[in-house]
């Protein structure tokens, strides 16, 4: 075969592998995604949560959707998460969204971007702090009488029934009593 | 002077008219058993129509969610708490009339426990789920309470029964043991367990009796309490009243009473207890009744004068439901045959006897009832939000069944009657010793010359 028949064949093979390689280079080009939280919120008050996408070499990525979630905690376990909402990036590569917590104590958010064919998916978690607010559902009885619980109530059925139970053991005493008496009787 | 009868004579005689109902059946109470029978069973159609169809059988519905059975639990409640109360308050104070008394009380009170305790079951749809009461209840919930409350009472009730009986099984199980079937003769024996009158015995059963009468007084006021909260630790306009309480347990001693004179009347009837059950007992428990319906007008009068001076809220519908609304009828009547009459009945002097007590006593029951009715009913008459005003009325399953509660309730003293004396002889046996050694005591310097005029050998 000759050399200038084989060149078209190279090219292509060539051009593919640029290719690829290319597309793997920018698969593998991962951005970064920095949030940008207050130090502190408070329940029932807005709050702004930043983000800000940066591709592999540190420029910004305009146009980006990022979503936010937060984890829904049910009886003291972690079931599952819940899409806050999602906002999207500015030329900056800059993200702001306005947020109103309703539970007071650490909170960890999750920012994701999906990703494009340019760079891949990022995700980056931050706890947000969250101090009790005025709108904050306080867990206190009106009346705190120390003792005034469930503990009384089963002190007074226990008291009740024990009582029960002292007379009980008379009424046996009484059965005790019978029984000697009839083999005494029985003796004699 | 007075004719007073040999002890021994009058105690053979009593225990011989104490025991006779359970020597022998008479047709009468055959006839009784089986009529209460038979509204028992329709009851129980009823009931099978109710749940293979769902609440629905009934007239209630998402506003008027507690009607007749919620009624005739709070009314069957209140009857169980007079019967302790007047057994336990007069056994406290060592009332002289006291003796007769006690055994019927306390046989209402047992009754009266256990059928409040099926209306309950009456009114839940999935009554399989009734231990989940016990599994799931929540300690902040008054019907948590209740729940333990109906549990503590109803074993202290039966307990305070059984302890007062113990001597008269002793005397079932020597005077007709023999006689009596096997299973009758072997409760007798268990139950009276080994009961020989020695002083040792006699000491043993007086404590035990004491602490229960002292104990049942305050369960039975926190059980009727604990029952009012039901309804007051609600924030509906009618039930949100601190009153509830009290006014519970003035009512439930009121209808007690009342059902108390009835039993006594019906057993000094059939049973030709005349000598025993005197128009006296009657006269003082009719006394209690005009006590306490002056203690009912009292509540009655200080509850609408005071809600009906400010009309704050949802108070007025209520008001106007029960003065001249869909409740006016049983509210009235509850007013005039349930508070007034009865007081009259007995403090006037023509109607002051032994059949006036008793319908007074009939009227006050009958009162009351609908006075249950009309808290219940009407508290949930008031509606919470702006729809139209419910109209409950209780359909054929909920009056059959209602039937058929108030005729377990009798059917069940008629089986305590084939168990137990009607009354408590051992207790009027030991009274009339007392009162006779008093007599005797008081009659005479010497012992011989008082024996010689009273025919009572002194001990």
């Amino acid at each position: 075969m000759k050399m200038r028949s084989l060149v078209p064949l190279v090219a292509a093979l060539l051009g593919t592998f640029v290719l690829y390689v290319s597309t793997a280079a920018a698969q593998e080009a991962r951005p970064r995604l920095l949030l940008r939280f207050p130090p502190e919120a408070s329940v029932g008050k807005e709050t702004i949560l930043g983000a800000r996408l940066q591709d592999a070499s540190g420029d910004p990525i305009q146009g980006a959707t990022l979503t936010f979630h937060a984890p829904v905690v049910f009886l003291n376990t972690v079931d599952d998460e819940v899409t806050l909402g999602q906002a999207t990036t500015d030329k900056d590569g800059l993200a702001s969204f306005r947020y109103t917590p309703h539970r007071d104590g650490g909170l960890a958010i999750t920012v994701r971007s999906a990703g494009r064919d340019q760079w891949a998916p990022v995700e980056a978690t931050e706890t947000l702090s969250v101090t009790p607010g005025p709108d904050s559902y306080v867990e206190t009885a009106p009346l705190r009488v120390p003792g005034l619980n469930y503990r009384l109530l089963i002190l007074l059925l226990g008291g009740t029934w024990g009582l029960y139970l002292v007379a009980i053991a008379f009424l046996w005493k009484v059965s005790r009593r019978g029984g000697r008496s009839a083999r005494e009787t029985g003796d004699a | 002077m007075e004719e007073v009868r040999p002890v021994a004579g009058v105690q053979a005689d009593l225990q011989a008219r104490a025991l006779a109902p359970l020597r022998r059946t008479s047709r009468g109470y055959y006839l009784l058993a089986g009529a209460l029978l038979l509204v028992i069973l329709w009851g129980g159609y009823a009931y099978f129509v109710q749940l293979r169809d769902g609440l629905y059988v009934t007239g209630m519905r998402d506003r008027v969610m507690w009607g007749l059975y919620i009624s005739l639990f709070v009314f069957f409640i209140g009857a169980s708490m007079g019967g302790t109360f007047i057994s336990a308050i007069l056994r406290l104070t060592k009332a002289p009339w006291r003796t007769p008394i006690t055994r019927s009380a306390e046989m209402i009170t047992i009754s009266a426990l256990i059928v409040a305790a099926v209306f309950i079951l009456f009114d839940m749809g999935r009554v399989d789920r009734v231990f989940n009461l016990l599994r799931f209840g929540r300690w902040e919930s008054p019907l948590t309470w209740d729940v333990y409350g109906l549990i503590t009472y109803l074993a202290g009730s039966v307990l305070y029964f059984y302890l007062a009986l113990v001597p008269d099984l002793a005397l079932c199980r020597d005077l007709i043991g023999r006689t009596a079937s096997a299973p009758r003769r072997w409760l007798f024996r268990q139950f009276a367990v080994g009961w020989t009158g020695s002083s040792e015995q006699r000491r043993a059963l007086g404590v035990a009796i004491t602490i229960m009468t002292i104990l049942i007084i305050p369960v039975a006021v926190t059980m009727h309490t604990v029952t009012s909260w039901i309804f007051a630790m609600t924030l509906r306009e009618s039930w949100d009243t601190a009153l509830f309480g009290i006014y519970f347990v003035g009512g439930a001693i009121y209808s007690g009473t009342g059902l108390v004179i009835i039993l006594m009347a019906v057993l000094r009837k059939a049973y030709r207890l005349e000598e025993y059950i005197t128009p006296q007992h009657f006269l003082y428990l009719g006394y209690f009744l005009a006590a306490f319906a002056l203690v009912m007008i009292f509540f009655n009068a200080n509850e609408f004068i005071v809600q009906g001076y400010k009309l704050r809220g949802d108070v007025s519908h209520h008001i106007e439901n029960l003065f001249y609304g869909n409740l006016a009828p049983q509210f009235w009547t509850y007013l005039v045959i349930g508070l007034l009459l009865p007081p009259y009945l007995v403090l006037y002097p023509r109607t002051r006897r032994l059949a006036g007590i008793v319908v007074a006593a009939i009227l006050v029951n009958i009162g009351m009832f609908l006075e249950r009715y009309n808290i219940v009913v009407g508290g949930l008459d008031v509606p919470l939000n702006p729809y139209p005003t419910p109209v409950y009325s209780p359909t054929w399953v909920e009056w059959s069944l209602a039937a058929a509660g108030l005729a377990g309730f009798a059917l069940i003293i008629l089986l305590l009657l084939k168990i137990v004396p009607s009354v408590a002889v051992w207790e009027m046996e030991e009274q009339r010793e007392a009162e006779a050694s008093r007599r005797v005591v008081a009659a005479a310097p010497g012992g011989a010359d008082a024996s010689a005029q009273t025919g009572i050998s002194t001990p």
